[in-house]
């Protein structure tokens, strides 16, 4: 199957057809295909190839498109060439070119004129006569234009992708790769992307700059902001600590900073008093020099398993209020629980001595036990260590010099396992 | 950030000494011996109290425990945590946070003199509070007069924390129990120790 184009001709453009009417409305036409053109002055080209069926077929799309630019006269073809020429000289939605007249191959007045000197009026008689002598009487125009309509020559379409709506780009005369360079283009860039986002009452939450060397090579980076954010000197500073991060290379064409995500932000009313301190500049230094994994908020989860009580969010996310907590907890926790050597009389007592990293530590005082069960509905049934073992009893113990541990006997006397000690945190 | 301590115990010029020390702009250094957590919860607990400004804690190997210190009074929805590479990333971080008027806590290994300048410089700009906490002995060779208190916090009996203000600038050594026990969420309870031994005016 060939290609398959749809042309639309907005005979009557409200503002005599607008260049930046048609890039809107080739833009809005993406959602039809991929692929579509701007066709000046008043008309717009859609690859529609394989596109068809996700709209019922080519009639339900021509129906569609119709209904919603009821204005425009369309047409489906083959060839760019002969669409254009259906939806403006085309009847009752036949592909026939042949009675079409000579104008809607686009040729020129005067071409036109001599062919119909010489009696051709329509399409049908001019693919009647030899190609040769055509070329020979009229110019190599008319063959050409009937050989694309017909699909025998190729044909140039420039399809148009909708461009990032809030991005800025600056060329430069000669590569520049001076890092003093590249920080002055991206602070004007900054400068510009924030007026324009100013008036449109917006913030940017990402912004991308992208660095067009001349070895085809596009390096680039990500800035990321808590909060939406239009400062160009922040937005500049920003850049300047990740510009470390590029390599120019042999320099650098043309830079662009576009703002991938934006949020409304809304214009600040200038006080006399002083303002409610912001912390969204130091946070977001802090979020584009580590990085997202490596900053975060805690939020309260749902476990009684200590590690498991709370979980990491981004800090792009707002906070999650804590209750107060209903028992004593550590201030400091251990990743993995640390395994140690403890002397406790049997069954369920405090340890009274343990040794931990070759250190021993005398227990002068405990309390506890704070019992915590597995989750059990998030393991496997294991028949040969029942359930009922598979606990930890919380211990807050004192040494003799003070300092204080939550241990934990893993297990239970007598069970199927030994019982183990560990220590998971530090009190002070 | 003011600091409102409703000191119950200790007399006026516990009071007074501990008020004038951790005072908005100004970075403390906390030292704790191995395998103790006690500078954690002193700096949590005087954090408790600053008011609502975002904390930062920043560690290579981060441990500090939301549960934990929301036991202590510090609501960990006003933490950020921060994992860094190495020392100086940490205090790069701690260095941000401060300069833009969070409170920051970082732990590292060793600190330099250059960057306990850089850190008090930091603070001073933003007017905020840092805590620099460290597993260090009471005295080592690059010790740093830029920050405002340097303190050694050591576990004591009866779950209370022994706090020694090892130099401060301006103001006189002390000592003090710290009384972690005492109602959470509320100011700590302080006890001045009387004729603590190894007091020196640091220079």
């Amino acid at each position: 199957m060939g290609r398959r184009l749809l042309s639309i001709w907005l005979p009557a453009l409200p503002d005599g057809g607008a260049p930046d009417r048609l890039r809107k409305l080739a833009g809005w036409c993406q959602k039809f295909s991929p692929l579509t053109a701007v066709d000046p002055p008043d008309g717009v080209l859609i690859d529609i190839t394989g596109c068809a069926h996700l709209f019922g077929g080519e009639a339900a799309l021509r129906a569609r498109v119709l209904r919603q630019l009821p204005q425009a006269r369309i047409a489906i073809a083959d060839t760019a060439a002969a669409a254009w020429a259906l939806a403006r000289y085309g009847e009752g939605g036949s592909e026939d070119l042949a009675p079409l007249p000579l104008a809607a191959l686009d040729l020129p007045a005067r071409t036109i004129v001599r062919l119909r000197r010489v009696g051709v009026r329509r399409i049908g008689e001019l693919m009647r006569l030899p190609r040769a002598e055509l070329t020979a009487g009229f110019g190599a125009e008319p063959v050409l234009k009937l050989q694309r309509a017909l699909g025998q020559a190729p044909e140039a379409l420039k399809f148009f992708s909708a461009p990032p709506e809030w991005r800025d780009i600056a060329h430069f005369a000669e590569p520049i790769f001076a890092p003093a360079q590249l920080q002055a283009a991206l602070a004007r860039l900054a400068e510009k992307l924030c007026a324009r986002l100013a008036e449109a009452r917006l913030g940017a939450t990402a912004l991308t700059a992208r660095f067009y060397r001349i070895d085809a090579a596009v390096p680039e980076f990500l800035l990321r902001f808590a909060a939406p954010c239009r400062d160009e000197f922040q937005i500049a500073k920003l850049c300047k600590e990740k510009l470390q991060q590029i390599d120019p290379g042999f320099g650098v064409e043309a830079i662009s900073l576009a703002a991938e995500q934006t949020e409304p932000l809304a214009p600040a009313q200038q006080s006399m008093e002083r303002p409610a301190p912001d912390f969204s500049q130091p946070v977001n230094t802090l979020l584009n020099r580590l990085d997202e994994s490596r900053l975060w908020r805690a939020a309260p989860h749902e476990s009684h398993v200590p590690e498991f009580a709370a979980k990491k969010i981004p800090v792009t996310m707002p906070p999650v209020p804590w209750g107060k907590p209903r028992l004593k907890r550590p201030i400091k926790l251990l990743r993995r629980p640390d395994q140690i050597t403890a002397i406790a009389p049997v069954p369920d007592d405090p340890p009274v001595f343990f040794s931990w990293r070759g250190r021993g530590h005398k227990i002068m005082r405990a309390s506890g036990p704070e019992r915590i069960a597995r989750e059990w509905w998030r393991h496997g049934q294991d028949d040969a260590r029942p359930e009922a073992e598979q606990i930890r009893d919380y211990y807050e113990v004192e040494d003799e010099a003070g300092a204080r541990f939550w241990v934990f006997r893993a297990g239970m006397h007598g069970g199927a396992a030994p019982v183990r000690w560990y220590l998971h945190g530090f009190f002070g | 950030m003011n600091f409102d301590f409703g000191f119950s115990v200790g007399g006026a010029a516990a009071t007074r000494a501990f008020l004038g020390l951790v005072g908005a702009g100004t970075v403390h250094e906390v030292r704790a011996p191995e395998g103790t957590a006690g500078h954690l919860a002193l700096a949590a607990k005087l954090l408790a109290q600053s008011g609502d400004t975002p904390v930062v804690w920043v560690s290579t190997r981060p441990a500090v425990y939301p549960a934990g210190l929301a036991w202590l009074g510090l609501d960990p929805a006003r933490c950020l945590f921060a994992e860094a590479r190495d020392d100086a990333e940490s205090f790069g971080t701690l260095e941000a946070a401060l300069r833009g008027g969070m409170a920051g806590v970082a732990e590292s290994v060793a600190c330099t003199r250059l960057a306990a300048r850089r850190l008090a410089l930091a603070a001073r700009q933003g007017g905020s509070v840092g805590f620099l906490l460290r597993h260090a002995p009471r005295q080592t060779a690059l010790d740093s007069s830029a920050f405002a208190t340097r303190w050694l916090v050591s576990p004591a009996p009866g779950g209370r924390l022994l706090a020694e203000i090892l130099y401060a600038k301006g103001g006189q050594p002390a000592a003090f129990f710290i009384d972690m026990e005492a109602e959470h969420g509320t100011a700590p309870a302080l006890d001045l120790v009387a004729g603590a031994a190894g007091w020196r005016r640091a220079g």
